[in-house]
């Protein structure tokens, strides 16, 4: 299995704060991968030494099997970091060709780009007049300019209307499954990220909490809410394995089992007026997560 | 990879208006206009030819190309350049725009490629200067009556030319390194210019009492200490009527010294950058 970037042990401090504290991790190359994480968890911070603008102070990072900063292996990645910030004098076109110039590639698909994230009409105005949305779209242009393998992106729908949104949303997915291109990105929107991503990483503190694919995780959280009459018989058929929350009953069980459970259920003379299933969600998880490391 | 970072730059200069006018046109210009305005005042105020104990000369347009080209080494002029230099780099971290370009190109590359656009247009500005002068030496031969002289003489006036060209052209390149390794260290363009030209002023001062202190030829380390004496020696070896205390005695050193730290302080500029962290620009 090909690795898009690892992490061994990279601490990053910055006097007194410490944004990464020995975090280690390895995303594969291929599908999308979300870095999830509170202000402060060292999303940024792992972008920025990878691409080789701050240099670690513990640690090694790599990226396609080089060095963080090899400008070989930079070249075959296009990223989106924090805010993006253009020279405002420049047109979306020029701010374009410079940028291609820059990489030496020799010919760009600029209208290309513009128009696959909806800058064709905006293309000959200057940036300074462009809303965060439109900088956003514009920094992704640059970042596929080269068509790159990876693409990191920090926050890449921040700032835009929920069209935009889902316009950004389509086209990484797209990018993932009809160009190969292997995506990392970082997010507080934990619905988005859900919708997108195939595997997750949890930063908090500096350090890696958690990860795997989205469906294991969510899956672990996950809880089936009953209406039931009378509670119970259906506390006394559950077990354990189920609480009383308000009007309802919580039942711990994955899906595979809950067939069974509400056989069980109904045999036992529980009535059932509402099945469904809550909590398989990142936000859960998240905060589950985030919530033991305050704790741990 | 040099060549596309270059490219780059030299598309980000032409778009950059601002940059290039008070950077680099501005100077020739504005000693054009002074040129067109001596002749006006001239011709406005001067006596007709003939009166007792006035002669007039006929302008020198080689010569006057050259002393124009040497208007480099005056304070307000410089300003202007320097401005250009610190922009050149300045502008990136003003606007946050490394986090951009330095996935793209080594750092290296794109400081190297910023000082070689830098010198691309110092160039064209020098030669614009020489060119203005010789338009500005002709208008007013043609207007007091003077006349001008065009017998140019390859072995005098080319070398003449083409030294206060080199010259000016290599002590801009080592201001520019300066500002742009102040720039770096500051992440600000006005600390770095202020200071730039700040050093190249105490020089200047320092030069006078360093000509007036030699018995002899100047010393290896009076051009190491002072690449702005460098520079002034080698402007003194190429123009006639230098003052005799000013008398160079070994040119070659001198265009030595100063190349030497035009390269000295980018490569410095160059190692500063590529050690820095590039989290906020």
């Amino acid at each position: 299995m090909s690795i898009a970037l690892e992490a061994v042990g990279v601490g990053k401090t910055f006097g007194a704060v410490k944004a990464l504290d020995a975090l280690s991790l390895r995303i594969p190359q291929g599908g999308v991968y979300g870095i999830l994480g509170p202000n402060g968890a060292g999303k940024s911070t792992l972008f920025r030494i990878v691409l080789g603008l701050v240099r670690p102070s513990a640690g090694e990072a790599r990226l396609l099997g080089a060095a963080a900063g090899d400008i070989k292996a930079l070249r075959r990645i296009g990223a989106v970091i924090e805010t993006p910030r253009f020279l405002p004098w420049l047109t979306a076109r020029d701010t374009l060709k410079v940028l291609a110039l820059e990489s030496g590639e020799k010919s760009p698909d600029i209208d290309g780009w513009l128009d696959r994230v909806g800058l064709t009409d905006a293309a000959d105005r200057t940036v300074h007049g462009f809303s965060v949305g439109m900088k956003q779209r514009l920094a992704l242009a640059a970042a596929l300019l080269t068509r790159p393998e990876v693409l990191i992106l920090d926050e890449p729908t921040s700032g835009m209307d929920p069209a935009g949104i889902l316009e950004i949303r389509a086209l990484i997915r797209d990018l993932a499954d009809r160009d190969g291109v292997t995506v990392i990105l970082a997010s507080h929107q934990l619905d988005e990220v859900q919708r997108v991503c195939d595997r997750v990483a949890f930063l908090d503190k500096g350090r890696l909490v958690r990860e795997g694919s989205v469906s294991d995780l969510t899956a672990v959280h996950e809880l089936l809410r009953l209406t039931v009459s009378p509670v119970d018989k259906a506390l006394a058929a559950l077990g354990d394995k189920a609480r009383v929350e308000g009007e309802a009953v919580l039942a711990a069980i994955d899906r595979a089992a809950a067939p069974g459970v509400i056989k069980a259920l109904v045999k036992a003379g529980v009535d059932i007026t509402e099945a469904r299933w809550i909590g398989g969600d990142l936000e859960t998880v998240f905060l589950s997560l985030t919530g033991e490391t305050d704790a741990g | 990879m040099l060549a596309d970072a270059f490219a780059a730059e030299r598309l980000r200069l032409a778009k950059a208006r601002g940059l290039l006018f008070w950077g680099f046109l501005f100077v020739p210009l504005m000693s054009l206009a002074f040129g067109l305005i001596g002749t006006v005042i001239t011709v406005a105020t001067r006596r007709a030819p003939g009166d007792p104990g006035l002669t007039f000369a006929a302008n020198d347009l080689a010569k006057a190309a050259s002393e124009a080209m040497t208007q480099t080494d005056l304070i307000p002029v410089q300003l202007f350049f320097m401005l250009a230099a610190a922009g050149l780099v300045a502008d990136d971290y003003r606007w946050e725009t490394w986090r951009l370009v330095t996935p793209r190109n080594t750092r290296a590359n794109l400081l190297v490629a910023k000082l070689m656009t830098f010198g691309v247009g110092a160039a064209g500005s020098i030669l614009l200067l020489a060119v203005f002068s010789m338009v500005s030496a002709l208008i007013d031969g043609l207007a007091t009556g003077d006349g001008f002289t065009s017998n140019f003489s390859f072995a005098t006036d080319l070398v003449r030319m083409g030294g206060s060209f080199a010259t000016s052209w290599l002590e801009l390149i080592a201001m520019a390194s300066l500002a742009m390794l102040l720039v770096v260290l500051t992440r600000n363009a006005i600390p770095a210019v202020i200071s730039a030209i700040g050093l190249w002023a105490v020089q200047l001062l320092a030069i006078d009492r360093i000509a007036k202190g030699l018995t002899g030829p100047p010393g290896v380390f009076d051009y190491a200490f002072l690449p702005a004496f460098s520079a002034d020696v080698l402007r003194t070896a190429l123009l006639a009527g230098a003052p005799p205390e000013s008398q160079p005695a070994a040119w070659p050193l001198a265009f030595l010294a100063l190349a030497l730290w035009a390269a000295g302080l980018a490569a410095l500029a160059v190692w500063a950058f590529q050690r820095q962290d590039l989290t906020r620009e």
